[in-house]
Formats: structure tokens, C-alpha cells, sequence
């Protein structure tokens, strides 16, 4: 049990950047769950899950019986709550999310990530470089962040630098760097 | 025990209070919040929309372009509706751009305009990459001013013929089930006199930023509206506002 929550806690720290959790996983956290074994950082991975499913109701459930005292964690529930939200079309409510996440702690990188990425969807372009420039400089390894701060590039020198930063963190063949290519 | 006088007077104590718990429970009317009913009102008072002298440095050509964009949102008779109001949560921005590819002249000015951009955080905050809040709220007022200034150039050397505001609407007040490339929040009007918005789907359905692949991109620019229809525009579209009201989104 040990070393399967070692495990969890591992899952949780990357979190988003986990493209696909196996069912096995999924059957086990359900288990944990039923069983009553489940801690709440279990039940976050858990929402992660289903969000990666795409089974945004079932994520919102989970949430919405969550509560955390402690910055961080209220944080990691706060960005879940908004990609089902986003999953579930209702990006004004996802924005309010991502918004409140970074009021309960303005050094988390992936809030402002989400919510530059959310802006960039929404066409404001502006405010979607200032977020993305703010992840960035909070944690400079995102190639997430620069993937949208590459797409936001208007000249060539401004895509080719950018390119090179997301080359740089995320490898010539790393997800993001493909996607990028592929618009070059 | 009472009198009826005593009573009467205790009536009108208890109305009172009760009148200022109501009062004090309804929020204060938003100043930059423009609805369409504010239009009407301005309609029938005989004015129309003029532009604060903060907007000076935008191009009349965009002036132009934007209060026939805002006329035409406000329209009542337009359904169904492509915004709720003119303010930071639905209604504030928009992108100047022109057909593609660039031109030279137009990469060039954009380059130096983002060199510009970037000195003049350095100089005024010490660093290249500035967040505004609340708290730096003044050296935010600084920047945006300098890249008012910036801007000015560069829509000089770039507007030509062809181009056009790319807007969007329900920013932060998206009706559930809307889809980011809802052709009811793109909106297109092209420069010139006759000119008229016309709604249109971007690229991708859920990345209403894929219109940059239709344009040449040249300049964001946002706006609000206070209650005598007096326009502020600032560049940008969104943080920058926060130095016309006072209050940087948060």
C-alpha cells in the first residue's frame, strides 16, 4: 500500500503533464475509493483521471466533495475544476477558476498557465502572452507555455527564438515541439 | 403601552432601515459597465459615442472602424445578441490585421515595435517581462503610455488597404456551451467608410486565436466605455485597461 501511494504521489506532482492514465489505475483509485481507503490526494488523481477520460461529470463530482486547507493543494483542485469546465464548454466558469487559483497562490506557474492557454483559445491574445510569459518565468521548463507563446508569435524572429526555448526543455521530439513543427 | 404616535414613528424608523439594508446590499452601479439600455438612453438624449482624448493615439481609420463595430453590437435589433454589455468581462478588445503574407515594411515596423515594447518595461519597471496588479499598477500606467506611443508608429507603417479589426465578444462571460469560434462572438470589419461587421468562423471551432493563420496580425487594442459614451481605448486587450479604471482584472 506503501509503495502504491509513493506511486500516486508521483503521478500527482506531474500531473499534467500524464497524457493517459492506464484503466489499471483507474480500477485501483475506484477500489481505494469503495474501500474506503482513498486519501484525498488519492481522489485528486482520481478527477485526473476521469479528466483525461474526458468523464468531466464524474471529475466534478469527485472535486466538488474535496475540501483543503493547505495552498496547494486547494490550488491543484481549483485547475481541475476548470479543465472540466472547459471540458464541459463553460469557459466563463473555467476562467473564475484559474483566476481564483492564482489568488490562493500567485507562484504557481500552472495556474497561469491554464489560464493563458484558456485566453489564447478565447482569442485574447494579449492577456494570453502576459500569463504565459508569467508561467514561464516561474518555472522555465514548460513546453506547454512556450508551445502557446509560440503560437502568439507574430514575426519570425519572435518564432524562431520561442521555438528554440521549446526545442530547448521539451527535446526535437517531444510532444509539443511536434505540434509546433508542424505549424512552422 | 404605545401610542399610536410612538408607533408611527416606529413605522417609519423600521421602513428606513429596511431601505438602507436594501441599498447597501445592491452593488454599486459598475462605471465602465455599458449596457445597451446606456445606449438607447444616449441615442434618445440626442449624442452618440465620442472618444476621450486618452484615445488620441489610435488611428481615426480604427476609430471609425470600432464605433461602427459598437453600433452595430448594441443594435437591438441584432439576435440573437452578440454581447451582453461593453466591459472587461465581455466586450473590451480587439486585433488589427491586415491580409497575408506581411510585407516587409509591416515585419519591420512590427520587430522595432516589439523591441520598443520590450525597453521601455526595462527602463520604467527595470525588467522585459512586466505582470501588472494592483500593486504596480503605476509603472503599469507608464508602460501602456509608451506603448501607446509605440503603437501610433506602428500602425502608421502598417495600415494599408484590406485590413480590419478581427473582435471578440462574451470573453469572460461566455454563455455555457459556447464554442470559442462561435461565429456570435467573431466579428470582422474591415477599414473604410462603407464598411460592415460581419460575423465569421475562425479556422478551428475551439481556438478563436486561429484567425491568426487568416491574417497578418499587426496590433491588439482594448476599450471601455464610461456613461456619457466618452470611448477609452488602450492597447492590448485586457490588462492595459485596468489604467483607464483603476482595477487590474484580476
Amino acid at each position: 500500500m506503501k509503495s502504491r501511494r509513493s506511486l500516486y504521489a508521483a503521478l500527482l506532482l506531474v500531473f499534467l503533464s500524464v497524457e493517459a492514465t492506464p484503466a489499471q489505475t483507474l480500477q485501483a483509485l475506484l477500489a481505494d475509493v469503495k474501500a474506503g481507503r482513498a486519501t484525498p490526494e488519492d481522489k485528486l488523481l482520481l478527477a485526473k483521471t476521469y479528466i483525461s477520460a474526458k468523464s468531466y461529470v464524474q471529475a466534478q463530482a469527485v472535486l466538488a466533495a474535496l475540501t483543503f486547507s493547505d495552498a496547494q493543494h486547494k490550488v491543484t483542485q481549483l485547475i481541475l475544476q476548470g479543465l472540466c469546465a472547459e471540458g464541459l464548454v463553460q469557459n466563463a466558469r473555467a476562467a473564475a477558476l484559474y483566476a481564483q487559483a492564482v489568488q490562493v497562490s500567485p507562484t504557481r506557474p500552472d495556474a497561469y498557465l491554464r489560464r493563458g492557454v484558456l485566453a489564447y483559445l478565447s482569442g485574447n491574445t494579449s492577456d494570453a502572452r502576459l500569463m504565459l510569459q508569467k508561467s514561464v518565468s516561474l518555472a522555465p521548463n514548460s513546453p506547454e507555455a512556450y508551445y502557446y507563446l509560440f503560437r502568439l508569435a507574430t514575426t519570425s524572429a519572435d518564432r524562431a527564438s520561442t521555438l528554440n526555448l521549446l526545442l530547448a526543455c521539451d527535446g526535437p521530439d517531444g510532444a509539443w515541439s511536434a505540434k509546433a513543427l508542424a505549424h512552422r | 403601552m404605545y401610542n399610536s404616535h410612538d408607533l408611527g414613528s416606529f413605522t417609519i424608523i423600521l421602513a428606513l432601515a429596511f431601505h438602507c439594508a436594501l441599498q447597501a446590499q445592491q452593488p454599486a452601479a459598475d462605471p465602465w459597465t455599458f449596457t445597451p439600455q446606456n445606449y438607447q438612453d444616449l441615442v434618445k438624449g440626442g449624442s452618440g459615442f465620442s472618444y476621450d482624448p486618452d484615445s488620441d493615439w489610435f488611428p481615426q481609420e480604427l476609430k471609425d472602424n470600432l464605433t461602427a463595430t459598437l453600433k452595430h453590437v448594441l443594435d437591438p435589433s441584432l439576435k440573437p445578441p452578440s454581447i451582453s454589455e461593453i466591459s472587461v468581462k465581455d466586450f473590451f478588445h480587439g486585433h488589427v490585421v491586415c491580409p497575408l503574407p506581411c510585407s516587409g515594411e509591416q515585419t519591420k515596423a512590427l520587430t522595432t515595435f516589439y523591441a520598443a515594447e520590450r525597453a521601455a518595461r526595462k527602463e520604467i519597471a527595470g525588467m522585459e517581462s512586466f505582470f501588472p496588479t494592483q500593486d504596480n499598477l503605476a509603472k503599469w500606467k507608464q508602460i501602456v503610455k509608451q506603448d501607446e506611443q509605440n503603437a501610433a508608429i506602428l500602425l502608421k507603417a502598417c495600415l494599408q488597404k484590406g485590413c480590419g479589426i478581427v473582435y471578440h465578444t462574451f470573453e469572460y462571460n461566455t454563455p455555457q456551451g459556447m464554442q470559442p469560434g462561435d461565429p456570435r462572438r467573431n466579428i470582422f470589419t474591415p477599414n473604410g467608410k462603407d464598411a460592415k461587421p460581419e460575423h465569421f468562423k475562425p479556422p478551428k471551432e475551439d481556438n478563436a486565436s486561429s484567425f491568426l493563420d487568416k491574417y497578418c496580425f499587426i496590433a491588439n487594442f482594448g476599450f471601455v466605455i464610461d456613461k456619457n459614451g466618452k470611448i477609452h481605448v488602450t492597447t492590448g486587450s485586457g490588462s492595459e485597461l485596468g489604467t483607464v479604471t483603476g482595477v487590474v482584472p484580476k
